[in-house]
């Protein structure tokens, strides 16, 4: 079953003469339980893309469906909703806030949607241990490591059970290392704990841990490659990426 | 240079809401001053002119000692003096004017015998009908148009003046056109004609002096004095006195306010350009890194706020203008029923914009001068860091200074002495600034709980956002802190006067029925009655006693002060005197005897004397030295200089015998109304007085202080802008500088009414962090005030503002939630993608 339909779906910033065309009529599906990373040179429209799915802008053209629900149709209150119940987002720099400690950023999105806040510091936290945390609940982001404050990050995420989560280029301000725990980590999140994950990533190793691998290049879908989901893929990706 | 302008003219243009704010605060700076140094000088013109209605331009006035009329030739003698371009004589008296039909009319005017063609060199006769004096006119009298409507008199008809010879017949050859508002009346005759209806041929009582221009009139003054001798006394351009002292009072204290405003625009300038470093911190780093100096980089802080400060000014000078016009509109009405007075344009001089334009930019370039210098010590390699966090530290030392300030404050304050009060309030105030940001975690974090009821995770937000930048919000509701302060004082003030006000009103008018003159300014051009009166009162029905209050003028050390003549034995009974120092009993009666004085607090602070002591006073009969029995005030007076003494010696030594305010006792269980009706029946042909009741007197009297309180309600508000701007200021910086933040909330789903209602919450907090601090040094404002008050001799009983700290607590909530509106529809409006990619 789709969890995410577009259909046609086409981005045009600017108009007239300077108009771009970031996204043109992309169609794709993403199945419940998948775990797909999108790549492409820069500028191709992934992160464009996953801000569409996300409800985060809207297109000028096609449609954006998310479990049976017609996004673009949708006001920006009931957007809203969907985005803090039912999608998780990771960033490429954290994007903590940096005045709340580690469990509280986690919490935010249930303290948001009025969750007691000792209860949504409860889940936070046993999100935290889940991901390897536990013992810095009480720091602030300028106490951690760019791993540790993605795994925060993950963790907010994933707090509010989302259905979908979105990360754009979560690995990418990371030490290698720390990139793989945090990809394991995703890739954690689809095995383990059901959840469908769509990842925008320049790191063909990186990309090797998902499921189905989207080739983006000038706002069009070019390719898609299937995975065995495993880390010895990663030169099978590097050689289609070279062929595009 | 070009590039420093470039860029600092870039960086404002794109942040418009914030460079209009700043430049907003500059404006109301720099409009509350000049708009106050323009009406101050028009206000005082509009009091001169009047005065100058009934005397002319003159510049110095020569009588003689006693007050008595002397030869004419004395004239010629002053025409001859090097520097005096013109010189006229005058014989003028005091004269009660007989009804043209029937029976008496009291009404006092003062007869003026001119010289026709030299009293026009010093003064202007605008004429409404006819003509003025000329050469050969006999019998004939120029009077003021008031006059002749009050007489139903036109050119042409005659006039009955009573004279030293019986009554004689004038003819009125023109009525003037402007309306005498200061002075008796006056009608004009020739001299010749006046010296012969007085019986005082070739004589006269006063010689009004004109200088030629450019003269140094201390030389010519002194010249006359020398050429005169010492049994004539000269008198500089006719002095507003004690009024001219009070108006001084008050103009330094609206200046206060307007300086004020100023720095609290500097403030205001001083954070905005703080947060302006830590936003531009990369670009200034990026800046060195490329090769730009030091200087380069504090250049663009500097041409920022210089752009702003000049732009500011000149707007502020149009505003000032602006707000000084309505100001003149808004208290006309009240000048003019209070004192007959009509202000007209602001005074523009070049001294009052050399002063605003001066300050206004001073005081802004001021506010950026630590900023820019911090700029320039930004280094180069912070353009490679990953950038500012935001979180402020507090600092330690900053906070201790703070608490010893304090300390210093409460040990002046336990002095007692105003000065060193004075100076504690103003420590109290640094202090509070130095101990703000310490203070902001545990406030913030007591005030989220009662927040907490309204936001709940938006209020966690907005607390941890204040503590994240402890001296920002500190400095922010620091502005809150100031205007709340003086919002408490003010209102503090407005309640304490309004009770003494209440109390003055009972102990010191609490007759029965008061009459009083059409000006409350007792000295204000009022027209006094001549004693019969007082036994008509008597005569009627169920009246047990009458006391009058006579006026005259003296000098003391040569300032004028107001001298009052009471019946030291019928006074007390009907009305009485707010005493502060001596007794009550023992001072009336010894004011009866021998040459004994009660004074005013404010007369005894100017002078410097006290019970026991002796003051002494110029008089009309020359100088007399007088026993201070004890310091005590009535109402009307308790604003100017005043001495209160018998009405005998008022009589023997200012010669003054008529009457300016009667105060009627009614027997017990007397016909009131019969009574006032009676009263009001008797003064039907004394258009000038009114009679009332006393309930009357109060209620006029309430009204007339609403009227008044609107201009302290006016600075209330005024003094609540600065503060407003300043949280704008700070909540639209920190919007900016958490852009990315606020569309992660977003990202995340927090609703735009979320986000606008933690930009509200954080608001609230600030406010209420201010409010709660300024009322604190309110309290101690206001006792200040108070105090200040009652040393210079109007004393008013403290009273704990109770009102005033609910309305700045208030207060201090609308301005954070005003303030928070369009900064937090900024917030709400971010376009997610792009607040998510914001650098």
């Amino acid at each position: 079953m789709s969890l995410v339909i577009t259909d046609n779906l086409t981005k045009v910033y600017g108009s007239g003469p300077a108009a771009i065309t970031a996204l043109d009529g992309v169609s794709l599906h993403i199945q419940s339980g998948e775990f797909v990373a999108v790549m492409g040179p820069s500028g191709c429209g992934k992160s464009t893309l996953l801000h569409l799915i996300g409800g985060l802008d809207a297109p000028t053209r096609g449609g954006v469906t998310l479990d049976n629900k017609e996004l673009t149709s949708l006001s920006d209150d009931d957007l809203t909703l969907i985005r803090r119940r039912q999608i998780g987002f990771i960033f490429q720099f954290f994007n903590l806030i940096p005045v709340l400690s580690a469990e509280e950023n986690a919490a935010l999105p249930l303290m948001l949607d009025g969750v007691k806040p000792a209860i949504a510091r409860e889940r936070a936290r046993s999100w935290l241990n889940r991901l390897g945390m536990g013992a810095r609940v009480h720091h602030r982001p300028n106490q951690l490591s760019g791993g540790e404050q993605q795994r925060v990050a993950i963790a907010r995420a994933l707090v509010i059970e989302p259905m979908l989560v979105l990360a754009d280029e979560p690995t990418g301000n990371l030490d290698s290392r720390s990139g793989e725990e945090i990809v394991g980590l995703l890739r954690q999140a689809v095995d383990d704990w059901g959840k469908t994950v769509l990842m925008v990533t320049h790191d063909p190793r990186i990309a090797s841990f998902a499921d189905r691998i989207v080739f983006l290049k000038d706002g069009r879908i070019i390719d898609e490659t299937r995975l065995s989901g495993i880390a010895g893929d990663e030169k099978m990706v590097r050689d289609r990426l070279t062929d595009i | 240079m070009i590039m420093q302008w470039l860029l600092a003219w870039r960086y404002l243009w794109a942040r418009k809401l914030r460079t209009t704010l700043t430049i907003l605060a500059i404006v109301l700076g720099v409009a509350l001053l000049f708009g106050l140094q323009t009406l101050m000088p028009s206000i005082m013109q509009g009091f001169r002119q009047s005065m100058m209605a009934a005397t002319g331009n003159v510049d110095l006035v020569i009588t003689h000692v006693t007050g008595a009329a002397f030869d004419q030739d004395v004239l010629l003698q002053v025409q001859e003096i090097q520097g005096v371009a013109s010189a006229t004589g005058m014989l003028s008296s005091e004269l009660p004017l007989p009804n043209q039909q029937e029976g008496p009319l009291p009404l006092t005017i003062s007869l003026t015998g001119v010289d026709p063609i030299s009293i026009q060199h010093i003064q202007q006769f605008p004429m409404a009908e006819g003509r003025f004096l000329m050469p050969g006119d006999q019998y004939a009298v120029v009077i003021p148009s008031t006059l002749a409507e009050k007489l139903g008199v036109k050119v042409g008809d005659g006039l009955r003046l009573p004279t030293a010879h019986g009554v004689a017949e004038m003819t009125v050859m023109g009525i003037l056109s402007s309306a005498v508002a200061v002075g008796a009346t006056p009608i004009y005759a020739p001299l010749t004609i006046v010296q012969t209806l007085l019986n005082k041929p070739h004589q006269i009582n006063a010689i009004r002096v004109l200088y030629q221009s450019g003269v140094d009139p201390a030389m010519v003054e002194s010249l006359i004095k020398a050429r005169l001798g010492p049994n004539f006394q000269t008198e500089p351009q006719l002095t507003l006195g004690a009024f001219d002292s009070a108006m001084q009072l008050g103009e330094q204290f609206l200046a206060i306010f307007g300086i004020m405003a100023l720095f609290l625009a500097a403030f205001i300038i001083f954070i905005t350009f703080r947060t302006l470093i830590a936003e531009q911190r990369r670009d200034m780093a990026l800046l060195r890194t490329v090769g730009a100096s030091r200087r380069t980089v504090i250049g663009i802080v500097f041409w920022q706020a210089m752009f702003e400060a000049i732009l500011g000014t000149g707007v502020g000078l149009l505003a000032g203008y602006g707000l000084a016009w309505l100001m003149i509109l808004g208290f006309n009405p009240l000048l003019r029923e209070m004192m007959h007075i009509e202000i007209e344009a602001p005074v523009i001089t070049a001294s009052n914009v050399t002063m605003a334009v001066g300050l206004g930019v001073g005081i802004s370039l001021l506010g950026a001068i630590w900023p820019a210098l911090v700029s320039g010590k930004i280094s180069p390699l912070e353009a490679l860091s990953s950038g500012w966090d935001g979180v402020e530290a507090v600092k330690k030392g900053r906070t201790r200074l703070g608490y010893l300030l304090l300390l210093f404050a409460i040990i002046l304050f336990i002095t007692g002495e105003l000065g060193l009060i004075s100076l504690g309030a103003l420590l109290m105030l640094i202090g509070h600034v130095l101990i703000l940001p310490a203070l902001v975690r545990p406030l913030a974090q007591n005030l989220t709980r009662p927040l907490s009821w309204f936001f709940t995770s938006e209020g966690r937000i907005a607390q941890a956002n204040l503590e994240r930048q402890p001296n920002r919000a500190a400095l922010t509701a620091a502005t809150v802190m100031f205007s709340t302060a003086i919002v408490v004082a003010i209102l503090s003030m407005i309640a304490s006067s309004y009770g003494a006000f209440a109390n003055y009103v009972d102990e010191t008018l609490g007759a029965d029925f008061l009459i009083l003159p059409s000006s409350l300014v007792l000295s204000a051009g009022n027209l006094a009655l001549s004693p019969e009166i007082e036994r008509e009162i008597e005569a009627i029905e169920g009246v047990e006693a009458v006391a009058t209050m006579r006026l005259s003028q003296g000098l003391v050390q040569g300032t004028p002060v107001q001298i009052i003549g009471i019946d030291p034995n019928v006074y007390p009974r009907v009305a009485g005197l707010a005493f502060k120092e001596g007794d009550e009993t023992n001072a009336f009666q010894d004011l009866g005897q021998g040459r004994h004085i009660i004074v005013n607090g404010i007369l005894a602070s100017q002078m410097g004397v006290g019970v026991g002591d002796t003051i002494r006073i110029n008089t009309t009969t020359g100088e007399h030295e007088y026993n201070i029995v004890a310091i005590a005030l009535d109402l009307l007076n308790a604003k100017i200089s005043t001495g209160y003494i018998s009405q005998p010696l008022l009589a023997s030594d200012f010669q003054e015998t008529n009457d300016m305010v009667i105060l009627v006792k009614a027997k017990p269980h007397a016909h009131n109304q019969a009574i006032e009706q009676q009263l009001q029946a008797l003064f039907a042909d004394y258009p000038t007085f009114t009679v009332m009741s006393f309930a009357e007197f109060k209620t006029s009297m309430d009204k007339m202080i609403t009227q008044g309180l609107v201009f302290y309600y006016l600075i209330v508000l005024i003094m609540a802008i600065p503060a407003l701007l300043a949280m704008m200021n700070t909540l639209t910086i920190n919007v900016i500088e958490r852009t990315r933040e606020i569309g992660v909330l977003r990202a995340m789903g927090a609703l735009r009414r979320q986000v606008q209602r933690m930009i509200l919450a954080e608001a609230l907090l600030m406010a209420m962090l201010g409010a709660l601090l300024g009322a604190l040094a309110g309290i101690w404002l206001a006792y200040l005030v108070v105090a200040g008050l009652s040393f210079s001799g109007f004393v008013l009983a403290f009273q704990f503002p109770w009102v005033g700290i609910t309305v700045a607590l208030i207060l201090g909530l609308a301005i954070g939630a005003l303030a928070a509106a369009l900064p937090a529809r900024q917030a709400a409006r971010l376009n997610i993608v792009e607040a998510l990619r914001y650098e």
